[in-house]
Parts: structure tokens; sequence; C-alpha cells
């Protein structure tokens, strides 16, 4: 049986966990790291995949078709922010290119990148 | 036109001498519309990298271009010739590219790069010159010598040559030294930073140019805005190194790296989208480094053509 001051543990753990999970949902990139320090392999999709890719990991990490997976469901606008914020392309190399051509770009420019720094 | 020749130097590591090279370089030509080459004589090739990006440095050497085939032709005894060892196109930035694309070339950056074989073929050569007797100082009067005659064909072609020294001593780096015309010096604003300039400073004064202090222009580089790097920084202006010329100090910036990190060799950016909001800061590196050639009659015909 419960005790008085179980209850009350009991009542804060509650409260504890549904911060965490508030803040998981809340938190995209947080709730990355966390699914990745437990092992398990889950794809984002769309806008979250456009915020937690990293394009020169998933280089290393992931085959071509994988690589090509995560990008599948992203935006023309998507793609180009993936690009411009991991230092993948210019807004000049980007002008005018369509979705395929740029995942083309990310994959071979991730490609390069990773192999230069990878041991 | 004959080129101004700048060593690139510092004693002390990590002061930027590299970031500063190319920073140079992209703002000499973008708004000055100079012709330049960055001749990189550090192993660690990190200006070349900058430049070309590592598989551009790869595939140069493979192409026979690189340093360190500027010292494999010293060690043959072959004549000196530093031309067939440069990359023609170092350029990142798009207007330059731009220009060049419709015959209205009005600014270049070639590189001579470096490669980690490099240190291998210093290492070689110092075996090599040491077993007949030679001594360091006259490996490095020999070296000078072949980089004197090398360049000589290259002063016509070219508004300034940047040499991007390594952090130390070698007979390869006082070849470089001794054939500079005038000195940037990067440095912290930290003491043992300081240290690094305080011993560059007498050693080059004392053994390659006299009036050292007359032809230094000194940069504050990755500079944080703390008390403490404030201090420091009024002390080396104002104190320490009160007689150097002073160009703008450059903040510890994320763009920066990045400006850095080309993200492929066929990759071009416009100089605004390229140094973003550090931008005028490097203007300002490129203008008072100019200043500082008319005023020290190095060179009195440079001219801003783009803002």
């Amino acid at each position: 049986m419960l005790g008085e001051d179980d209850q009350d543990a009991f009542t804060r753990l509650d409260k504890f966990f549904e911060e965490l999970r508030l803040e998981i949902r809340a938190n995209p990139d947080l709730a990355a790291r966390l699914v990745r320090a437990i092992g398990a392999e889950v794809t984002f999709e769309g806008a979250l995949a456009a915020k937690l890719v990293n394009p020169r990991e998933l280089a290393i990490t992931s085959d071509e078709a994988g690589f090509r997976a995560a990008f599948a469901a992203m935006t023309l606008s998507e793609i180009k922010t993936v690009l411009k914020a991991h230092n993948l392309a210019s807004v000049v190399d980007m002008k005018g290119l369509k979705e395929a051509d740029l995942v083309d770009m990310a994959y071979a420019r991730a490609v390069a990148k990773a192999a230069e720094r990878n041991i | 036109m004959s080129a101004t020749i700048v060593a690139i130097a510092n004693l002390k590591g990590g002061v930027g001498k590299s970031t500063t090279t190319v920073m140079l370089a992209d703002s000499l030509a973008y708004h000055f519309g100079l012709n330049v080459l960055v001749l990189d004589l550090d192993a660690q090739a990190n200006s070349s990298q900058m430049l070309l990006t590592e598989q551009g440095v790869h595939a140069a050497s493979e192409q026979g271009k690189g340093t360190h085939h500027l010292l494999g032709q010293f060690l043959d005894g072959r004549k000196a010739m530093a031309g067939p060892f440069i990359m023609p196109n170092a350029v990142s930035i798009e207007e330059l590219r731009v220009a060049e694309m419709k015959s209205e070339r009005l600014g270049w950056i070639s590189a001579l790069p470096a490669h980690p074989q490099l240190r291998l073929d210093e290492l070689a050569l110092e075996e090599e010159w040491y077993s007949r007797t030679g001594t360091p100082t006259t490996l490095s009067e020999a070296l000078a010598r072949h980089f004197e005659n090398g360049f000589a064909d290259l002063l016509p072609l070219y508004d300034v040559i940047l040499l991007d020294c390594p952090p130390h001593l070698s007979p390869l780096s006082r070849a470089g030294l001794a054939v500079a015309d005038v000195f940037v010096i990067p440095t912290l604003a930290d003491a043992v930073s300081s240290w690094g300039t305080k011993q560059f400073m007498t050693w080059v004064g004392e053994n390659v140019r006299a009036d050292l202090v007359n032809r230094s222009f000194s940069v504050i580089t990755r500079f944080k805005n703390t008390n403490y790097a404030r201090q420091m920084r009024s002390e080396l202006q104002n104190v320490y190194l009160k007689d150097l010329w002073f160009g703008p100090t450059i903040t510890e910036s994320v763009q920066v790296l990045a400006a850095m990190d080309r993200p492929a060799a066929d990759s071009y950016d416009t100089f605004r989208g390229k140094y973003g909001k550090m931008r005028g800061d490097v203007r300002v590196l490129a203008e008072e480094f100019v200043k500082f050639l008319h005023a020290r009659k190095w060179n009195e015909n440079f001219q801003q053509v783009r803002a």
C-alpha cells in the first residue's frame, strides 16, 4: 500500500514526466537527441526534417537511397534552407535549381565534405 | 606593375594567418580590382583548402601544382620557375567570376597551393642539405635565392603576392620571410599571442629585416569583446606594438568560419553573401592595408573599384 509520502512522490514524478513530454513536443532538436541517445532510428519528415537533418552526418551513416529519402518530403525552400544552414551551397549556387538538382548537389557535396573530415 | 610581396606571419599558431590571408586576398581583388597570388608555404595547407577546398588541393597536386613542386625543383637543381605550379583560378567571389566571363576582369585570385606532402619534401631536403655540411641558415639563403629567381617572372603579372607562412622558422619559412617586402602580423588579444608576436618581431628584426617595424601591418583577429581582451588590445596597440600600423580588429565570428569553408571547388558566392555582417570589417582590412602600402611608398596606385 502506498503511504501519503509515496503518493506525493508519484504525483511529482508524473508532473516531471509531463513537463519532459511537453518539452520534447515543443523542442524537436531535443527529441532528436533523445531518440539518438536511446539508439532508435526515426525518420523525421517535412519542416521537422529540414530542421534536424545533417547532410554530412547522413552521408556517412546512410546509403545514397537513405540520404535521398531524408529529403523526399521537403519542399524546394526547405531543401535550400538545409544546404545553406550546413554550408553546402550558397544562394548563387542554388539559383534556378529544382528539387532533384538540389538533392543531387547536396549528396555530392555532403559526401565530399564528409570524406574530407572523416578519419 | 611589379607585385608587392607580403608575408602573413607570426611564430604563434592559431592567430588567424590563413584566414587573414584569404580575407585580404578576397577584399583586395574585390574592392581594389587587384590581381592577387596566394602562395601557401604552410604544409597544413589551410589557406589553400579555404580557397580551393581539400579536394581541390589534392587535384592541384595531381596536376603538378603546388609549393612542394617548387621545392622539388630546387632539390633537383632545376631552373627556378614558380609559374608552372600556379592554379590560375582560386576565385570564389561571384562578382569576380561574372566579370571574368564577360572578359571584363576586375580583380582576380590565383594560388600556388600547399599540400601536406610539403612537410615530407622539406624534411627530405633538410636531410640532404645537412648531409653535405650545409646549415639551416645556408639552406634558407639558398631557398630565398630560388624564390627570388622563381618569382621574377611573376612580379609583372600580379599586384600583390601573399605568402601564408607557417608558425615556425624552418628554412622554407625563413626563405619566405627573406623575400617579403612587407609583413602582415595577425595576433590575438591575449598574453601568449603577445609573446609569440614579440618573439617574431625580435627575431625577424634581428635576422631578416632591420626596419621590420616600418614594414609591418598588424591585425588583431578572433576578438572576443571582454574586459581582458580590450585591455590586451589596448596594450598591444598603444604600448608593445605602438609603432606598427594596425588594421581593423576582426571579431570572432561564425560567419567568418563559414566563409572559410568553401562548399565545393565550383561554388561561388557574392562578396556580401560570403562575408555577411563581417563584410565591412573585411573591406576595411583591405582599405587600411592599401593605406599602409601608400604611406610606406610600396604602392601608390591601388584605387578602390567596388564599394
